[in-house]
């Protein structure tokens, strides 16, 4: 075994898995940037569209197209009604009670799945008929499916940057930066937070959808992706979605190496102490900007 | 007049009560006063603790382990019950929940409950029977775990499932003294079952004078198994003991073992392996290489089907539709062989006393059970020894002899 080898193995594990976890980030960011409201219920979202996807693709009565669509527009219309139920009622009261309201909604989530699919996972092909089975780029072991993984990222992450620069997109920003000076403009923030979720949750079963040929569409896949997104979103700066991608690839590699070199159950420590490390060298994350208040 | 009082007084009394009359009026009392306790322990049902998640995310995959406990209550109860008692079931709600048990153990109690199936899992259980043990509770979990075995630690629990020392134990038994196979390696999950499962194959293989060549370990939320299952590759390990308890990280260990291409001559697992998912994962040739570990009872081979008794019960675990998809979860079901072995016990101590029903327990010797021969000793609660284990190909899940519960068994 090379070191060549060595950094090969990490480089293929970790990119396509860090790619994930930025579309997880870049999910939560959708719905922070005009909310400011973490949404705990994220992970159980991605997982639902997985779920989902993988329930109507396995009856073969639609194309995956179709499946995929089908479920992001079943995730987008939950997170909808998450936003109708346990968010706008406590943002128009202020304070931060949205922590537990988005955590209840997670638990609420995860009882129902535990109803309607079992313990077992499911699998999904990968569309286009892309294999999953690994073959050597430029001497990375690597499927053509984690290479596709990995440029649709680049692009998904492209067009969510891209989407801030459009009207709505500035729209965004200014209730982002000021609600009440937004709302003067005459931007609509509880419409605009509407269509974030919408969004956000669209985007979380398309990254759900998007993982199951790697690690299987399965009830478990929540927690995991849940907490990596987040230190993903995290370490790169919250709202930022090329931090997103650069902080997701950042922990996917340090997991990889973790689990190559370390074993003994200490991979999830490297990536804590990874993430850790990083925010206190740069506390507002790796693309965030440290924002000033006049008091 | 006295010898007169004297006869006076003795007159009433023999008119009113003599010996005879005493003794039958005695015996008439006694035997209307059994038959009242008669009719009143009829009236009185065991009530039977079941302890389960009806929420929550493990709601669909614990149901199958409870059918077991339902045919073997309606049996029980058609053939008159335990001691005259018909046993009727309390459910409660764990949800799952290691941090619920302590309540919920607390609200059976309150419920004049003395009998508990469940809680199924190690952590669940393990946080459970410290209260049920206080209560003087007798337990048949659903711990996969070798803790819960301990007679000194929770004399009132009894496991009737091959935990994962048991299956440890057999597993190197196949592997180093049957396979022959020295360079052994091991991935566990983090939970309480992987890690004890982990640690008994280390102490089995030090009692034969040797190591595990790799020895890796991954978190339950690990989403890339991948670089484990290189090192146990690069250790050239020619038998890979796969220590995962739940079919999404079995999953995606054979998914690792696939795109790295790590197929080594010899791969042997835990009934976790079970999951009809899997076994489109790998390629046959693959997959023909792969055992499990198993109850003997429920296996078959070309020389020997399974057994008339194990078939009748089979038939009757299909009939439930919680049990469709996990039929070998139903099956070996810790619940069946102890409520029968609880009947066994309290029809021969003739007491629902907790301390005789322990002691009774604690005799259990060879019992002729759906699992085999259990016995259970002071020092060692499970009931289901390492020879009770015999080793299943994976692939022979879709044969239709197999009947969704039962397996092939390897000879050698």
């Amino acid at each position: 075994m090379t070191i060549f080898s060595t950094i090969g193995d990490i480089v293929s594990s970790g990119v396509p898995i860090g790619c994930l976890y930025a579309l997880v980030a870049v999910s939560f960011n959708i719905l922070y940037r005009p909310t400011k409201v973490f949404n705990f219920a994220q992970g159980d979202m991605v997982m639902v569209g997985a779920m989902t996807a993988a329930t109507l693709l396995g009856f073969k009565w639609a194309p995956w197209p179709i499946a995929v669509l089908l479920a992001m527009l079943l995730v987008g219309a939950l997170c909808l009604v998450e936003e109708q139920i346990a968010v706008r009622p406590v943002l128009e009261r202020a304070g931060n009670t949205w922590v537990i309201t988005t955590l209840a909604v997670a638990l609420i989530i995860d009882n129902v799945v535990g109803k309607i699919w079992g313990a077992d996972p499911l699998i999904v092909p990968a569309p286009f008929a892309l294999s999953t089975e690994p073959i050597s780029v430029l001497g990375l072991q690597i499927s053509p499916y984690q290479l596709a993984l990995i440029v649709l990222t680049f692009v998904l992450v492209g067009a969510a940057e891209a989407l801030y620069s459009t009207r709505t997109g500035k729209a965004i920003k200014a209730i982002a930066e000021h609600r009440d000076a937004a709302l003067l403009r005459g931007i609509d923030p509880v419409f605009v937070n509407r269509c974030s979720f919408f969004v956000g949750g669209c985007f979380a079963a398309l990254t759900g959808y998007l993982a199951s040929p790697l690690i299987y569409a399965s009830t478990a896949m929540a927690s995991g992706l849940l907490l990596k997104g987040f230190a993903a979103a995290a370490v790169g700066g919250v709202g930022s979605s090329r931090g997103a991608l650069a902080a997701g690839l950042v922990i996917g590699i340090a997991e990889a190496t973790g689990a190559e070199l370390l074993s003994g159950g200490y991979q999830q420590a490297v990536v804590l102490a990874v993430a850790l490390a990083l925010l206190l060298a740069r506390p507002a994350g790796l693309f965030g900007q440290a924002q000033t208040r006049i008091v | 007049m006295h010898q007169r009082g004297r006869r006076s007084e003795v007159v009433p009394g023999r008119q009113g009560l003599s010996r005879r009359t005493f003794v039958a009026s005695a015996l008439m009392a006694e035997f209307a006063l059994m038959t009242r306790i008669a009719r009143g322990q009829d009236s009185q049902p065991l009530r039977v603790g079941m302890v389960r998640p009806l929420t929550g995310r493990f709601a669909s995959s614990y149901a199958p382990l409870f059918v077991a406990a339902r045919i073997a209550i309606d049996e029980i109860n058609s053939a008159g019950g335990i001691l005259g008692r018909k046993i009727e079931i309390v459910d409660e709600d764990d949800d799952g929940s290691p941090a619920k048990e302590p309540g919920v153990m607390k609200k059976l109690l309150d419920e004049g409950v003395g009998v508990v199936l469940g809680p199924v899992g190690t952590s669940q259980a393990l946080s459970a029977l410290p209260v049920a043990t206080n209560a003087k509770m007798i337990v048949g979990s659903g711990s996969f775990g070798y803790e819960a075995q301990d007679g000194a630690k929770y004399p009132y629990h009894f496991q009737f499932i091959f935990n994962n020392f048991v299956q440890a134990a057999a597993t190197v038994e196949y592997i180093v003294d049957r396979r022959r196979i020295k360079k052994v390696g091991i991935i566990q999950e983090t939970t309480g079952w992987g890690q004890g499962y982990g640690l008994g194959i280390v102490d089995e293989l030090k009692k034969r004078g040797l190591s595990p060549v790799a020895f890796e370990t991954f978190a339950l939320s690990a989403t890339d198994l991948k670089p484990h299952v290189r090192n146990v590759q690069r250790s050239g390990a020619d038998a890979f003991v796969l220590g995962t308890s739940l079919p999404p990280t079995s999953a995606l260990l054979f998914d690792a073992i696939r795109s790295v291409e790590y197929f080594p001559p010899l791969m042997v697992g835990a009934s976790g392996l079970m999951g009809d998912v899997l076994l489109d994962i790998l390629p046959p040739d693959v997959l023909a290489n792969v055992y499990a570990a198993y109850l003997r009872a429920f296996t078959y081979t070309d020389a020997e089907p399974p057994g008339a008794r194990q078939l009748a019960y089979v038939k009757k675990i299909l009939k439930y539709p919680e049990s469709k998809g996990q039929e070998p979860n139903s099956a070996v079901s810790p619940f069946y062989d102890f409520l029968y072995v609880l009947k066994h016990v309290v029809e021969e101590q003739k007491s629902f006393d907790p301390d005789k029903i322990k002691a009774g327990f604690e005799q259990v010797h060879d019992f002729p059970g759906m699992f085999g021969s259990l016995s259970i000793t002071p020092e060692n609660h499970c009931a289901v020894p390492p020879n009770a284990l015999a080793f299943i190909k994976l692939s022979s899940a879709r044969d239709p002899r197999a009947m969704g519960c039962f397996r092939e068994r390897v000879e050698s």
